[in-house]
């Protein structure tokens, strides 16, 4: 008469001497061959971008005092070298983030 | 530094398509998913490999159809049985030497007692489904539910098979107990 095999002991047995396989050269592999992410569609980023740009035009234009600020403008202006170096150091800093922030990958 | 958790490398990925969290899921999940593939193609390494492959990518391409109702595993093995049983048909259409056409051709006289090929070779005789079925069951430890989730069968269909896959291994390797191992 056969005997028969404890098949629960003998699965049990088998993932106790479960090894854990090497995945460097399989995970390589994989990556391999996944997909490039798809560039973002210019037109939903555009549309975004305007559609936030009108909302905080809007915000803003409720809350700002328009009025004082007219009245606060001066008649006339004096452009002297100083004020002229500090817009362009301003602008240059402004530019320079901007460039920097989208060149950067801000991904995991 | 604690590791991310599966959610939250999976939204990384939904949302950006990082390749770099995905990598994380990969290294987290490869072993278990190539031990199991290996268990129910008999032990054939390279076969077992390009399924688990083959998962990975297609489970990158589809990542944003996970609902997280179920764990990140049990939908990694429900992708990799679909393509087993995809496989292991066009095999059968072919005729090709796969599973239980030809399981001899896998199995050495001088390794016969060795206890992961005995399994081996008494499993290739199973049905694809029992295989599954049996091996999710008994080597991985999931519940009927889980089971029925992955395998998208009902309740009393996976019981079923869980039961007659076990009766039909314990046959086998009663015989080789008996017989050819000794």
């Amino acid at each position: 008469m056969n005997e028969k095999i404890d098949i629960d002991g003998l699965f049990g047995q088998i993932r106790e001497t479960e090894p854990q396989l090497d995945g460097r050269i399989f995970s390589q592999s994989v990556m391999s061959r996944l997909p490039e992410s798809e560039p973002k569609s210019f037109f939903s980023d555009s549309q975004l971008t305007v559609l936030a740009g009108a909302l905080g035009c809007g915000l803003s234009f409720s809350v700002f005092p328009m009025t004082d600020v007219l009245n606060m403008m001066p008649t006339q202006f004096t452009l002297t070298p100083a004020i002229l170096a500090s817009v362009l150091g301003v602008s240059c800093v402004l530019a320079a983030l901007a460039y920097w922030s989208s060149e950067t990958d801000f991904n995991l | 530094m604690s590791e991310l958790s599966d959610q939250m490398l999976i939204q990384s990925v939904v949302a950006s398509k990082s390749h770099n969290a995905f990598a994380s899921l990969v290294k987290r999940y490869q072993s278990g998913l190539r031990y199991s593939l290996r268990q129910i193609t008999g032990g054939d390494e390279m076969l077992a490999d390009d399924i688990a492959q083959e998962t990975f990518i297609k489970a990158f391409k589809s990542i944003a159809m996970f609902n997280g109702q179920s764990k990140f595993s049990s939908w990694l093995y429900r992708i990799a049985y679909n393509l087993f049983i995809s496989h292991h048909r066009v095999a059968r259409n072919r005729e090709l030497p796969y599973g239980d056409d030809q399981p001899e051709h896998r199995v050495t006289t001088s390794e016969e007692t060795d206890l992961h090929r005995d399994l081996a070779r008494a499993m290739l005789k199973l049905p694809p489904q029992q295989r599954m079925a049996l091996h999710l069951h008994l080597h991985k430890q999931l519940t009927h539910q889980e089971i029925c989730t992955i395998m998208e069968l009902p309740l009393g269909t996976a019981k079923t098979a869980i039961n007659r896959g076990k009766k039909l291994l314990q046959e086998e390797l009663s015989i080789w107990k008996s017989g050819a191992i000794s």
